[in-house]
C-alpha cells in the first residue's frame, strides 16, 4: 500500500465510496444470476483487494471470518432451523398438508368464496406448524388450484388467495424467518445498548419475536379473509358455492374432519404453546416438533388394524407421551435425588416404561417412511435447505465483515440520521427500502445483509425491538408476494396450469400486498398488537 | 498470520488444480494455457504481496515454486485432459458423497434433541455431551453438504435473467462466478481459517465444559473441509461450464430444470 501512496496518487476520494460502490456493485452482479451466497462473500473478497489496494482496508477484518462461521455452528438459536425444516418437510412428503386441504375444502366449499376460505384457513395452520412457504404454495397450487378453476373461481383472485395463504408461513409463529431475525435483532439491540453506554444490556430472545409476531399474524389472517368474504359478497362471480350435493352428506364431511383435524392441532398448540410460555427454547420445541410430524406421518402410513407394525403401536406412543406429560405433571420424577419414596420410584418405572414405548413408535414410523421410500427425500430436501440458508448467512457474514472494514457501518448510520422526519422518517425509509429489495431479494439475504446494518442505528433511537422485528418479518413476507420476483409467485407459476397466465398471478397478488401495506399502518399506529403480547407473557 | 512452508505448497498447488476447468476452455490448447495462467496468478499474487506486505499472503517461496512448477510437468505428462476429468470425478464423489453422508443426521439431530428434552424435563437429567452433539450434528449437515447443494443446484439465484438466457449464457455465467466468486472464497476461508483451526488442533481445544464432548477442534476443523468441499463442487461445476461452453450451440439442449429448494 506504501507503494501507492508514496507515488503521490491521491485515491482518498475513491476511498471513501468503497462502501456504496460495495452495495451497487453487489446488486448489479447478483442479478447475473450465480447463487446469491457466493455472490456475496465474492463481492466482499473483490472489494477487499480492491481496498487492500488503495490501502483503506485493513485485512484484520478478514480474520474474524472463521469465528462467524463456528458462530453459526455453535450458535444454539439457529440449531432449530434444520429441526423446523425437517417438521415441515415430512408433513409435506407424507401428503399430511394434501389430506387437511382436502377436508377443509369440503367443509368451507359449499359458501360462497368457501374454497378461498379453506385455503386461508389451511395456509394458517400450515404456517404455525412450521411455515416453511414453497412447500405450501406447491401443495396448495396442485390440489386447490384446479378445484378453484374448474369451480369458475376467478384465476387471479384464486392464485393471489394461494400464494398470499402460503406466504403466511413467514410471519405466524415458529417461522424460519423469526428465527433468523430474532438472532440479528438480538445482536443489534445489545450492540445499540452497548454504544449507548448501557452495560448491562437487556437482550430480546426469539420467543419475544414469536410472541410479538402472533397477533399481527393472525390480523393478516383476518384481513385476507374479509377480503375473501368481501369479494364473494360483492363479487360473487369471482368466488362461486359448490353445491353441497358434490361434497358429501355434511355429517360425513365432519367426521372426516374430526379425525384428520386434531394430529397437526394438537402438534401446534404444543410446539407454539410451549415456546410461547416459555417452557421450552425454541430449538427443544422444534424436535419435538420434528418427532410429532414423524409419529403423524407413522400414523397415516401405518396399516390399521393390531400387530408391531400397524398404526396401533403409533398411536400407542402418542398416548404415551401424553401419559409421560400427566405423569411428570404431578408426580416428581427426578432422578438424582437424595430419597426417592417408593411411590415414586414405582412412578419412574412407569414413566421408563411409556419412553420405551414412545420409542418403539418413532422407530415403527420410521421404518414405514423408509418402506414408502420417502424417508431419504425427506433427508435429502432437508439437507439443501438447511445447506442453502446457512450458506447465504455465511456468504452475508464475509460481507458484512469487509462492508464494517470499509466504513460502511458510518454511512449507513450517516444515511439514516440524514433521512427527514427523525425516528418516524428513518423507520420508514428502512421500511420503504426493504420493500423495495424484496422486490428482487429473498428474506435470507435481506435479513443477514441489510438488517444488521439498519437495526443497531435504528435501536439507537429507542424503537422498541420486538416491534421492529415484527415490522421487518410482515415487510418481508410482503417481499414474496411482490412481482417480479416474489417467491410464492414464482412456486406458483411452476405448478399452476397453462391456463393461467403470468399476468393474473401478478394481479392477483396485488390487492394481498395491499393487504400487507395495511398491516403495516395498522401496526404503526397500534403497536401494541405486536409488543402487548410479549410484554404480558415475560416483562 | 504467518503461514508455514507445508500450507503455502498445499494452497498453491490447491490453486494450481483449480485453474484446470478454466484452461479446458482453451480445448487443444489446454496444455498451454494451464501453465500460462497459473503463471499470471501467481504473478499477480506476488505483486500484490508486495503490495500488502501486512498481509503474509502465501508468497512465492523456492518451494512453492519448484511444487508447482513439477506438479505442472506431472499434470502435463500425464495428459491434461485425463487429469481434468479425473479430478473431476474424484471432486464430484467427495462433495456428493459428503453430503449424502448427513442424510442421517437430520433424524439423529431431531431424536438426540427429543431425548434430551425428555430427560431434562421428566427425569430432570442433563448430559451435557448429549447436548453438544445436537451442536455437531447440525455444523456437519450444513458444512459438509455445501459443495452437494452446490452439484444440485440449490443454492438461491436471483433468476430474473439467468432463467431466461440460453443454456450458453448460463455455462458463461457460472464460469464467471466460479472464477470470480466462489474460488477466492474458498481460498480465503482455507487461508484465514488456517491459524485458527492450527490453534485448535495445538491444544486439541475440547469443550468448556467438563463433561462435554472434547473435540472442539474437530468442529472447527470442518471450516477448512467446508472450503474444499466447496470447491470440489465448484470445479465440477466449472468444468461442466467448460464443456457447456465447447458444444455447438445447437446440440446444446435447453434443460432449465432447476430442482431448486422449493421448500422454503
Amino acid at each position: 500500500m506504501e507503494l501507492l501512496s508514496n507515488n503521490g496518487l491521491c485515491l482518498c476520494g475513491v476511498a471513501a465510496w468503497l462502501d456504496v460502490a460495495m452495495i451497487v456493485v453487489l446488486c448489479t452482479l447478483i442479478l447475473a444470476g450465480f447463487p446469491v451466497a457466493f455472490t456475496l462473500a465474492g463481492v466482499a473478497l473483490l472489494f477487499a483487494f480492491i481496498g487492500l489496494s488503495f490501502g483503506v482496508f485493513d485485512i484484520s477484518f478478514i480474520q474474524p471470518f472463521p469465528q462467524r462461521i463456528q458462530g453459526a455452528i455453535t450458535n444454539t438459536t439457529l440449531t432449530a432451523i434444520p429441526m423446523f425444516i425437517l417438521m415441515g418437510v415430512i408433513l409435506e412428503k407424507s401428503k399430511i398438508a394434501e389430506e387437511l386441504l382436502d377436508e377443509m375444502a369440503k367443509l368451507f366449499g359449499t359458501m360462497r368464496g368457501g374454497l378461498g376460505i379453506s385455503v386461508t384457513f389451511v395456509g394458517t395452520l400450515l404456517a404455525a406448524s412450521t411455515g416453511i412457504v414453497g412447500a405450501t404454495v406447491v401443495t396448495m397450487g396442485l390440489l386447490s388450484l384446479p378445484t378453484m378453476l374448474r369451480r369458475g373461481y376467478d384465476p387471479a383472485f384464486a392464485t393471489g388467495s394461494i400464494a398470499a395463504a402460503g406466504t403466511l408461513g413467514q410471519i405466524i409463529p415458529p417461522s424460519i424467518v423469526l428465527i433468523l431475525l430474532g438472532d440479528v435483532i438480538s445482536n443489534a439491540y445489545q450492540k445499540a445498548q452497548l454504544e449507548q453506554g448501557v452495560f448491562a444490556p437487556e437482550t430480546i430472545s426469539v420467543g419475544d419475536l414469536f410472541a410479538g409476531a402472533l397477533l399481527p399474524g393472525l390480523l393478516l389472517v383476518g384481513l385476507y379473509l374479509a377480503y375473501q368474504i368481501w369479494t364473494a359478497a360483492f363479487a360473487p362471480q369471482k368466488a362461486p358455492a359448490i353445491p353441497q350435493t358434490e361434497m358429501g352428506s355434511k355429517s360425513d364431511v365432519w367426521r372426516a374432519a374430526m379425525r384428520t383435524l386434531p394430529p397437526p392441532l394438537i402438534l401446534i398448540f404444543s410446539v407454539l404453546g410451549s415456546i410461547l410460555v416459555g417452557a421450552a427454547t425454541p430449538t427443544e420445541a422444534a424436535s419435538v416438533g420434528a418427532i410429532g410430524a414423524l409419529l403423524i406421518a407413522g400414523g397415516r402410513l401405518a396399516p390399521s388394524g393390531r400387530g408391531l407394525m400397524s398404526n396401533q403401536t403409533i398411536y400407542a406412543g402418542a398416548g404415551a407421551l401424553i401419559g409421560l406429560l400427566l405423569l411428570t405433571t404431578f408426580i416428581d420424577l427426578r432422578l438424582g435425588r437424595s430419597s426417592i419414596n417408593l411411590f415414586e420410584r414405582g412412578s419412574i418405572l412407569i414413566a421408563f416404561l411409556l419412553c420405551g414405548v414412545v420409542f418403539l413408535s418413532i422407530v415403527i414410523s420410521a421404518m414405514h417412511l423408509k418402506n414408502e421410500k420417502i424417508i431419504s427425500t425427506i433427508a435429502d430436501q432437508t439437507v439443501r435447505v438447511t445447506t442453502m440458508v446457512f450458506a447465504i448467512l455465511i456468504g452475508a457474514a464475509m460481507f458484512s465483515l469487509v462492508f464494517r472494514g470499509l466504513g460502511g457501518e458510518e454511512t449507513v448510520q450517516a444515511a439514516l440520521n440524514s433521512i427527514p422526519g427523525g425516528v418516524v422518517g428513518a423507520v420508514i425509509g428502512v421500511m420503504l427500502i426493504m420493500f423495495l429489495l424484496g422486490f428482487f431479494l429473498d428474506f435470507i439475504e435481506i435479513t443477514f445483509v441489510v438488517v444488521p446494518l439498519v437495526a443497531p442505528s435504528l435501536l439507537k433511537m429507542g424503537i422498541d425491538p420486538i416491534w421492529l422485528g415484527v415490522m421487518m418479518a410482515i415487510n418481508l413476507q410482503t417481499s414474496f408476494l411482490t412481482p417480479p420476483f416474489g417467491f410464492a409467485l414464482f412456486y406458483l407459476r411452476g405448478v399452476a396450469p397453462d391456463t393461467i397466465s403470468t399476468a393474473h398471478i401478478y394481479r392477483g397478488a396485488i390487492p394481498f400486498i395491499g393487504l400487507q401495506v395495511v398491516a403495516l399502518i395498522m401496526l404503526t399506529l397500534l403497536p401494541g398488537i405486536a409488543t402487548w403480547l410479549p410484554n404480558y407473557l415475560y416483562r | 498470520m504467518s503461514m508455514t512452508p507445508v500450507f503455502s505448497v498445499f494452497l498453491s498447488l490447491f490453486s494450481t488444480i483449480l485453474v484446470l476447468p478454466l484452461a479446458h476452455l482453451a480445448g487443444r490448447k489446454a496444455k498451454f494455457v494451464w501453465p500460462l495462467t497459473t503463471l499470471v496468478i501467481s504473478c499477480l499474487f506476488y505483486v500484490f504481496s508486495l503490495a500488502a506486505v501486512d498481509l503474509s499472503a502465501p508468497g512465492l517461496n523456492l518451494w512453492v515454486i519448484g511444487f508447482v512448477v513439477s506438479f505442472i510437468v506431472a499434470g502435463l505428462l500425464y495428459g491434461i485432459e485425463k487429469l481434468t476429468v479425473n479430478t473431476a470425478s474424484v471432486a464430484e464423489y467427495l462433495a456428493r458423497s459428503s453430503g449424502q453422508l448427513v442424510f442421517p443426521f437430520v433424524f439423529l439431530m431431531a431424536f438426540v434433541q427429543f431425548t434430551t428434552v425428555v430427560l431434562r424435563y421428566i427425569f430432570g437429567v442433563n448430559f451435557i455431551a448429549m447436548q453438544e452433539s445436537v451442536t455437531y450434528l447440525h455444523g456437519a449437515i450444513f458444512m459438509l453438504a455445501s459443495g452437494y447443494a452446490l452439484l444440485t443446484n440449490d443454492h438461491v439465484r436471483v433468476d430474473i435473467f439467468y432463467s431466461t438466457v440460453s443454456e450458453k449464457y448460463r455455462a458463461a455465467i457460472d464460469l464467471a462466478g466460479v472464477y470470480l466468486f466462489l474460488f477466492p472464497f474458498c481460498l480465503v476461508t482455507l487461508w484465514a481459517s488456517a491459524p485458527y483451526v492450527a490453534n485448535a488442533w495445538s491444544v486439541r481445544e475440547g469443550s468448556t465444559e467438563q463433561s462435554g464432548i472434547q473435540a472442539v477442534f474437530l468442529l472447527k476443523t470442518l471450516i477448512p473441509i467446508f472450503a474444499v468441499l466447496l470447491a470440489s463442487a465448484g470445479f465440477t461445476k466449472a468444468l461442466e461450464a467448460s464443456e457447456s461452453l465447447l458444444r455447438r450451440p445447437f446440440d446444446a439442449p435447453n434443460t432449465a430444470s432447476n430442482d431448486h429448494a422449493s421448500v422454503l
